[in-house]
């Protein structure tokens, strides 16, 4: 490869005026495309990774036998105390009758430790505690309008044996209207205290550092000593596999995205190399005829697709962080909701060179996979068909 | 004795015209001597064009031998045939054939680039563009260019590897009276001082008078061979 080269190919690149544009603008889009939705997945991981909603523990540790207790006073005691456990968050399954004025309705829905919920999400429940240590509870939107219930007023019910009231905190969406329509959570203390009868299910969030698998050990451990080993220990969640798995998720998006790319930017290079050797015949058969050989001419058209990349990456590269400072600018766009989050979301656009480098390796490279059936063709042409002399 | 550059050995070349063989050159054999100024004339069709292909290399013969400096031309594979075409022949076309996207000076100095082994001398294009009469043109692209402009390049370009036969094939062709005059005392005067062996092929009889040597062909075959009107006593 020599500098007349290089200049050679670069001057092809624009030499067909406004056409030269067509596969510079998909090189462009291309870049676009991957650095913009890479930036926008990029803000929405590190949102994740900076506060991932969690409604569940690390630890979710249930009886063997649906409605059988398994755990009592000193054991949940001895649990709250175990090497490597941050928040220990019981939880038990109610359903009664709740009634405001006149009205009153069945209702499904749980009893929970408001503190160790508002620790371990206390985005979500924080309402639940107070400094007046005051009953609260949310409840689902449609049992709200069913029964005229407003957030701030009071509700009473019963549930099995106990009476309850409690102050409505917030009105809530569920995840289905079937459940928003039964659903009531209240808090142990407006039932008078923690009933360990009723706990159906505990949830453990392992300290920072303290791994799960050696706490879940230490656990059964107290768990085999409170005459309860058949506790079952079924699931392990961390905020980095949430975070991993909608990674995982939106990863694939972004592949295909990738595929569907890579085959049009395929497709539009060789095609726009394909008219080029059409139209540059004459001309490369007169660069062979003084001794260019057909692998230096397909040099040329490697070269080429180089300057192609890098001018289309450059331009993609600026736009992408133009576009997505302007997103950030308007307050981010909507997302559909990553897996267990029920409403959209509104992202930004956060840069991470990953996108950029990953759209350069994808752009460059189809562009030389493209010039390879160009270089084919070269070398099938006699010089005299080249040169129109035949 | 003068030293044969070019010898054509019973060279036959055949085209397939859908099912028809068309033989462009028929059982030619010829001897180019070292610094000859040699015309090819002809009707259109009788072959001329097809000779000067394979003299340069740029086609094969389907029968016969072309020796180049007293090897075998054809005998060498795609690769040889680039370096042969590269720096031991020129050509010039009819119609210019320079790099649109090239100025004057790359245009000159590109074969000259293409093999590393090749010298490489920047002041050897200058001196070739003062000769042919364009140094003054040197960074203007061809589109710039008028028609005998474009030729003078383009003879420039065939002479950068200092080549032992340069091939032209009709290259007043395009151009005026006037102007295909001017090239022609240019090739003449590159003969000279040069000492290049030049072979054109040409229809224009004032063109073809300038010739030491006239080789007529008709039907792919030599119908004559004579000295041109400028040799004779």
């Amino acid at each position: 490869m020599t500098v007349i080269d290089v200049k050679l190919a670069q001057r092809n690149v624009f030499r067909q005026g406004f056409r030269s544009l067509l596969p510079l603008s998909v090189v462009l889009f291309a870049c676009l495309i991957v650095i913009l939705i890479g930036g926008i997945y990029q803000y929405l991981f590190d949102t994740l990774e900076e506060g991932v909603i969690r409604a569940e523990g690390q630890i979710w540790i249930t009886p063997a036998e649906k409605g059988r207790p398994f755990v009592d006073r000193g054991l949940f005691q001895s649990l709250g105390g175990t090497d490597g456990v941050s928040i220990l968050s019981p939880r038990a399954t109610l359903s009664g009758i709740i009634g405001f004025g006149e009205k009153s309705s069945l209702f499904s829905g749980r009893a929970v430790d408001a503190d160790a919920e508002a620790a371990m999400d206390p985005e979500n429940n924080d309402v639940l505690i107070s400094a007046d240590r005051e009953p609260k509870a949310k409840i689902g939107k449609l049992l709200a309008e069913g029964l005229g219930v407003a957030e701030g007023d009071w509700i009473s019910g019963i549930a099995g044996d106990d009476g309850f009231s409690a102050r409505i905190a917030r009105i809530v969406t569920t995840e289905s209207e079937e459940n928003d329509r039964f659903f009531l959570e209240i808090p142990f203390s407006s039932l008078g205290g923690m009933n360990y009868d009723l706990i159906d299910s505990l949830h453990v969030t392992v300290k920072p550092g303290a791994n799960p698998e050696s706490v879940a050990a230490r656990l059964k451990n107290a768990f085999a000593a409170g005459g309860h080993a058949d506790a079952v220990f079924t699931r392990y969640t961390s905020p980095e596999g949430y975070v991993n798995a909608v990674r995982t998720i939106y990863g694939n998006n972004l592949a295909f995205i990738l595929i569907v790319i890579a085959i049009t930017v395929f497709f539009t290079i060789s095609a726009a190399f394909t008219l080029s050797l059409t139209e540059r015949t004459k001309e490369l058969g007169t660069m062979r005829s003084f001794g260019a050989s057909p692998s230096r001419l397909g040099l040329i058209f490697q070269i080429e697709s180089c300057f192609l990349s890098l001018y289309g990456f450059g331009f993609g590269f600026a736009l992408s962080l133009a576009i997505g400072s302007l997103v950030n600018l308007l307050g981010g766009i909507e997302m559909p909701p990553p897996p267990t989050v029920a409403e959209a979301i509104h992202v930004g656009f956060h840069f991470h060179p990953v996108y950029p480098a990953l759209a350069f390796v994808l752009v460059f490279g189809i562009g030389q996979l493209s010039t390879f059936a160009v270089t084919r063709r070269l070398n099938r042409m006699n010089i005299i068909g080249q040169l129109g002399l035949d | 004795m003068s030293e044969i550059v070019l010898r054509y050995e019973a060279v036959s070349k055949e085209y397939l015209l859908g099912e028809t063989v068309i033989n462009a050159l028929s059982d030619v054999s010829l001897a180019v001597n070292h610094g000859e100024f040699s015309a090819l004339v002809g009707p259109s069709g009788s072959g001329k064009s097809t000779l000067l292909h394979l003299g340069a290399g740029l086609d094969r013969p389907t029968g016969g031998r072309v020796h180049l400096l007293g090897k075998r031309l054809h005998d060498v594979g795609e690769k040889g045939m680039a370096r042969v075409r590269n720096r031991e022949v020129g050509f010039i076309f009819q119609t210019f054939n320079l790099i649109p996207v090239l100025n004057v000076r790359e245009n000159v100095e590109y074969p000259s680039l293409l093999y590393p082994e090749v010298k490489k001398n920047r002041a050897r294009v200058m001196e070739l563009l003062e000769k042919v009469g364009i140094a003054d043109q040197a960074d203007k692209r061809p589109h710039m260019l008028s028609g005998g402009q474009r030729q003078r390049v383009a003879i420039a370009r065939a002479l950068i590897n200092d080549p032992n036969v340069v091939f032209a094939d009709e290259p007043t062709a395009n151009l005026d009276h006037r102007t295909g005059d001017s090239i022609m005392r240019l090739l003449e005067e590159l003969n000279r001082s040069f000492g290049t062996t030049f072979l054109y092929s040409t229809h224009d009889e004032k063109i073809m008078a300038r010739a030491k040597r006239i080789i007529s062909l008709e039907d792919g075959k030599i119908v004559s061979d004579t000295a041109g009107p400028e040799s004779r006593p």
